[in-house]
């Protein structure tokens, strides 16, 4: 096929069902699930119903699987509705990707059924450090065999998982260990953050024996799938920014006029409205790499890169608009700023990305 | 579905166009710069290369194909004929802008009386169109142009003068815009064709430029000049309330958007390159590592910005193509591609240091020529309202 920006049917009915879902649940119910530190069990489950929330085999009982695009596009539309939830439904979810496509036939056996059953399944894949949180070549972690050890942050479902996937250093390559989360981690805390609540994470200590996930290009290219996840929510995030500035513009008057008459707010909203282009067809283009088997860390870090700086500008932009409302709690445009900013740290483009970008210049 | 494979007929017209640009503008680019003009030979080369392009389309791929890659292919010829120099791009014969007005507004006759008849024909000497547009006192604000066309019997008499206008003084025909009736604003601007060497129609001085030298930039004036009816884009129908007018011709432009912004990419893109391959070359391992760090960093965010814009060109390219309304996405590439660009041939200068800006490389160049990519075609400002309109509507009235 040649070059082609057109979703198929399958991927407009399921975002036109997300959006719905994220217009009539999740935005109305994201301040009591930030309150509250989790995703309430209803909004998991009825994210589970859906079948978006782990790309599961139908021969292991799941919904079936999906290409990495149409899980950018679920990505975008649940964090549209609010970043902290989808981070919380995407990422519970990401251990199918990884065991679906890099683990032996004995670990698919024994931990894919979990994610078809009735209930949502809660699992992790640790790949962030506290230096290294993008740079998967300098990550400090290391798999030795079936052990694994390192401390990692940003450890979803730390304390109740069901299933968790530990990433490290195993010599030259990436490593992978499924690990026993049936006996408590070594927690060292539960990460008290800026933004993304919903999504409960944790500093853990991993000092421990596994269940050893081979290396293969298929860990590699699930890995890069996991990180591009943070970019596609930082689509959805600047997106929701840009869509409720652009809204409130229009409506909000001063001097006599609606605001998005001036130039200083309506450049704004131009800009946001590149900027969300510009992410979305670079995080579509790495998505379209990864589902050919092509894609590079460099491919992610520049996608990444887009998403998390235009979720950042966004973000800005969104509560700059809304002016003094904007700082204010009834509107959700802080909040959005605020999770665009915790999640940049998850894979910095500031920090890594743009380096990473650099070294995968081909010459 | 969602795929960024490039067809094969384009991707073999971006090698071919590469090839061209890497071997034939490239090794021109300093010494046109210097002179401000191109070699007559080039400019007859490129005359032969245009119709050479077309001829790189498969036998088997008729009009269909064509028309539904047509701005795809725009866009990846353009990026790779500005890579190997943009001022050289502007030096292609034919009709340029003025063939999107006059197939946007001139009657069947029109088209083919100053389209056709003049570029469509064998001729040894390489020729140009132009559309004029900008007057001293109006670029972004066009309703403010003063040239004026006063109807005497079944003839128009113009006067006014003219800027900015590329090809200008070269060129066999300029369509020109100029007020028929001051009291409909921008309603009352009619478009003109005039043929090179009407009384009346004085040519002034060649502008001297911050870059894209070699490519010619005139002013004009028009001193009562007098054309015939037929020369009215549109004929007497034009004159009515619903008549052509404005609006309608610059509608032609958001298919031009993109390619602009591709010109712009273009120029980026090579000083990235250039930046890059001259830091593999020059740069020894030792350098101190904040040094190195940080030109790592500066060349991750060019090519990140460089492939965002490639990213809303193409996305802009693929709606025309695919007759999706383009308007908002053609602005978005033209408001984006040239400071992406611009910020690319900023780093490379400073990448490179004294080297950067030293006339020994083209960098510096490369930064004089893209500036004016987010001035020229609709300034990155008028861009940025295209785009505010489209999502909060007109707000002001």
């Amino acid at each position: 096929m040649p070059f082609d920006l057109q979703q198929t049917d399958e991927q407009k009915a399921l975002r036109d069902t997300l959006h719905d879902f994220a217009a009539e649940v999740l935005r109305p119910g994201a301040r009591a699930c930030e309150e509250s530190r989790s995703t309430s069990e209803d909004i998991a489950r009825q994210a589970h119903e859906i079948g978006v929330t782990a790309p599961v085999d139908e021969s292991f009982g799941g919904a079936g699987l999906f290409d990495a695009v149409t899980h950018c596009i679920v990505a975008e539309e649940l964090a549209w509705g609010d970043p902290g939830i989808a981070y919380y439904l995407v990422g519970s979810g990401l251990a199918a990707v990884v065991l679906g496509s890099a683990g032996t036939d004995a670990q698919k056996k024994t931990h894919l059924p979990a994610f078809g059953q009735d209930a949502p399944v809660k699992s992790f894949v640790a790949i962030g450090e506290k230096v290294a949180v993008g740079d998967l070549e300098s990550l400090e972690a290391t798999v030795d065999g079936d052990k694994v050890s390192g401390t990692k942050y940003g450890v979803l479902n730390a304390s109740d998982a069901a299933v968790g996937v530990v990433v490290g250093r195993a010599g030259d390559s990436l490593g992978a260990v499924v690990v026993d989360t049936s006996s408590d981690l070594e927690i060292v805390r539960p990460e008290d953050k800026l933004g993304l609540e919903a999504a409960p994470t944790a500093v853990v200590n991993f000092a421990l024996a596994g269940d050893a996930i081979p290396p293969s290009a298929e860990l590699v290219s699930a890995i890069l799938r996991a990180k591009l996840m943070i970019g596609a929510i930082g689509l959805g995030c600047a997106r929701a920014s840009l869509e409720y500035a652009s809204d409130y513009a229009k409506e909000r008057e001063a001097f006599g006029k609606p605001i998005g008459a001036f130039q200083a707010i309506s450049f704004k909203i131009a800009d946001m409205a590149i900027e969300v282009d510009a992410a979305r067809l670079a995080v579509w283009r790495a998505a379209w790499k990864l589902d050919r088997g092509e894609a590079t860390l460099s491919d992610i870090a520049e996608a990444n890169g887009m998403a998390l700086s235009a979720a950042v500008r966004c973000g800005d932009d969104g509560v700059q608009v809304l002016g003094g409302h904007g700082y204010i709690r009834d509107h959700p445009v802080e909040k959005w700023f605020r999770d665009a900013v915790t999640l940049s740290v998850f894979d910095a483009p500031e920090a890594v990305g743009d380096m990473m970008v650099a070294r995968g210049v081909s010459a | 579905m969602i795929d960024f494979e490039l067809h094969p007929t384009v991707d073999a017209v971006r090698e071919f166009v590469h090839s061209f640009a890497e071997s034939q503008l490239r090794p021109l680019a300093r010494e046109a710069d210097e002179k401000g003009v191109l070699p007559a030979e080039t400019i007859k080369q490129l005359a032969q290369f245009a119709g050479n392009r077309a001829s790189v389309m498969p036998e088997e791929s008729g009009a269909g194909i064509k028309e539904s890659i047509g701005s795809m292919m725009a866009v990846i010829g353009s990026e790779e004929l500005a890579w190997g120099d943009p001022a050289v791009l502007l030096n292609i014969p034919g009709p340029g802008l003025a063939a999107p007005s006059i197939v946007a507004s001139g009657t069947p006759e029109q088209k083919k009386r100053f389209l056709e008849d003049v570029f469509n024909v064998q001729s040894d000497e390489p020729r140009f169109g132009a559309l004029a547009v900008t007057e001293p006192q109006a670029g972004s604000d066009v309703s403010n142009v003063q040239t004026t066309a006063v109807r005497d019997g079944d003839d128009w008499i113009l006067n006014g003068s003219k800027v900015y206008c590329t090809n200008g003084a070269r060129a066999e025909i300029v369509v020109v815009n100029a007020t028929v009736d001051k009291s409909l604003g921008r309603q009352g601007q009619k478009f003109f064709v005039i043929e090179k060497g009407t009384p009346g129609f004085k040519i002034g001085k060649i502008e001297k430029k911050m870059g894209l030298t070699a490519s010619e930039t005139a002013e004009f004036t028009l001193e009562d000049c007098r054309v015939s009816m037929d020369h009215l884009l549109g004929g007497e129908a034009a004159l009515e309330p619903k008549g052509s007018g404005f609006k309608g011709t610059m509608r032609a432009f958001d298919s031009s958007r993109p390619s602009v912004a591709a010109m712009a990419l273009g120029i980026g893109r090579a000083a990235f390159e250039y930046a890059r391959d001259w830091v593999a070359a020059e740069l020894p391992m030792t350098t101190s590592f904040p040094r190195r760090a940080s030109i790592e960093q500066k060349l991750g965010t060019m090519k990140r910005e460089l492939g965002a814009a490639r990213g809303l060109v193409w996305q802009a390219a693929w709606m025309a193509d695919s007759k999706i309304p383009n308007s908002k996405e053609a602005s978005m590439s033209k408001a984006y591609a040239p400071q992406a660009a611009l910020r690319a041939c900023i780093g490379a200068i400073q990448i490179m240091g004294p080297e950067g800006y030293s006339k020994e490389h083209l960098v510096e160049k490369w930064f004089r020529d893209i500036k004016v990519y987010d001035i020229f075609e609709g300034t990155g400002q008028i861009q940025r309202v295209v785009i505010s309109r489209s999502i909060l509507g007109r707000l002001d009235k």
